[in-house]
């Protein structure tokens, strides 16, 4: 068996997927979580100046985060059923990944307090305090935009998931999500109850409660 | 006589000193205003992307200090010299540096503005800021250290206005005493030489009129 490290910081975001496929699996791995101020380091040892990072065997490095998920979920048995399945739950997953992008701004200035170099305080609303203004700027409109043709494409699904052959790798992926943005802004996604009942049932997998019940909590 | 147009929210703010000056002058102007759901729209046709801006024919001016200064020396509002003039910029700015951040926000999510908002605004700025009574030590902080401020310079003109005469400065200074009035019922009782150099202000006959038929501004 392969010896799997993950490498990432003390939050969900970008790694959860991959953590939940692992703990899906019952695949021992390594969680490392790096701090935000050991980042420098990363720079030089990370083949793509980011996290996270897998690494397979002490040698082998795969980087972006969508690949690593991918990856995993293709040895566990988490991926497509068919190669046309599997190109349907990429699409989804790459379009979330395209409003996470968009959404990225607030993300960081929650998790960090960094502000986007263009970004003027004041520049929406001149009473609102920034965090406000990051919500309504960054988070609002892409979850807004994005969301409903999410749940468009889950109630096209046969069941529960994404995929018409059962959990995938995607359902770990938008659900995590999902909940971030609950523990954030809740009453904003309760705008949404089919993405909140899709992310109760892949939360409740049997498979996944061990590691639900002992994981610390994370605003994201 | 020029044409001149304020444009500003439909609150006090920092647009009310423009409007109390034309009125005391009797000066006709355009007071535009909108409401905050509209500014999105209005924003793009501010060159700084903020507000107020007085347009004078076709000049504008940014800023509401700038605006304030323009309109007092214009109309007599303004000190009799050099340090006068200094004392009013000093404590407009000294304001403007206080009541922001913690301050600033408590203001808003005390006012009627509040719940015109998304309800998960208000969570977010609840899990950032926490609850009213957790921001209320930080405006009050500020409003200790800025009104025994005002009340010393008062004390030292000893005219009744903040310089040797009535001035911009008195009409600023009136004006955020009624917004610390809205925002503390207990502000009366800690500072009732501030009411009563409030009261005076807005007994000048010049602005009767207007004060009378304004509409009411939280802030």
């Amino acid at each position: 068996m392969p010896e799997y490290k993950l490498s990432y910081l003390p939050i969900r975001y970008l790694a959860e997927p991959a953590r939940l496929i692992f703990h899906y699996a019952q695949e021992e791995f390594e969680d490392e979580q790096l701090g935000f101020d050991e980042w420098d380091s990363v720079k030089q040892t990370s083949p793509f100046n980011t996290l996270p990072l897998l690494t397979i065997n002490g040698k082998i490095q795969i980087g972006q985060s969508m690949t690593i998920f991918r990856y995993l979920a293709k040895q566990f048995g988490l991926d497509g059923g068919t190669d046309l399945e599997d190109a349907h739950i990429n699409c989804i997953a790459e379009y979330f990944r395209e409003m996470m992008e968009k959404a990225r701004p607030f993300v960081r200035f929650w998790n960090r307090g960094i502000v986007e170099k263009n970004f003027e305080q004041n520049d929406e609303e001149p009473e609102f305090p920034l965090v406000v203004q990051q919500l309504k700027l960054y988070l609002e409109p892409a979850v807004r935009e994005y969301f409903p043709v999410i749940i468009d494409l889950l109630k096209k699904s046969k069941n529960d998931f994404f995929a018409d052959s059962g959990i995938t790798w995607v359902d770990f992926f938008i659900s995590e999500y999902v909940d971030s943005l609950k523990n954030v802004a809740p009453e904003l996604a309760e705008q949404y109850p089919e993405l909140l009942e899709h992310s109760k049932i892949v939360h409740s997998i049997p498979q996944l409660q061990n590691y639900l019940e002992s994981r610390k909590h994370t605003d994201w | 006589m020029p044409k001149y147009k304020l444009n500003y929210f439909d609150i006090r703010g920092f647009g009310e000193i423009p409007r109390l000056i034309f009125n005391y002058a009797g000066q006709e102007f355009e007071d535009r205003r909108w409401a905050y759901p509209d500014w999105p729209e209005v924003k793009h046709e501010s060159e700084t992307g903020k507000s107020p801006w007085l347009e004078v024919d076709d000049e504008r001016i940014y800023e509401s200090g700038a605006i304030n200064r323009y309109l007092a020396t214009t109309f007599g509002l303004a000190g009799k010299d050099p340090m006068e003039n200094a004392q009013i910029d000093s404590i407009f700015d000294i304001y403007k540096d206080a009541f922001k951040e913690a301050a600033g926000i408590y203001m808003w999510v005390k006012s009627p503005y509040y719940n015109q908002v998304p309800v998960f605004y208000h969570e977010i700025v609840e899990k950032q800021y926490g609850k009213l009574e957790d921001m209320k030590p930080k405006y009050d902080e500020a409003i200790e250290f800025y009104w025994p401020l005002v009340q010393k310079r008062l004390d030292k003109s000893g005219t009744g206005f903040f310089v040797s005469k009535l001035s911009w400065a008195d009409f600023f200074l009136a004006d955020k005493i009624e917004t610390a009035m809205n925002l503390d019922e207990n502000f009366e009782k800690k500072f009732p030489k501030m009411i009563e150099y409030k009261n005076r202000i807005h007994s000048e006959p010049k602005i009767q009129e207007y004060l009378k038929n304004r509409k009411e501004s939280f802030y």
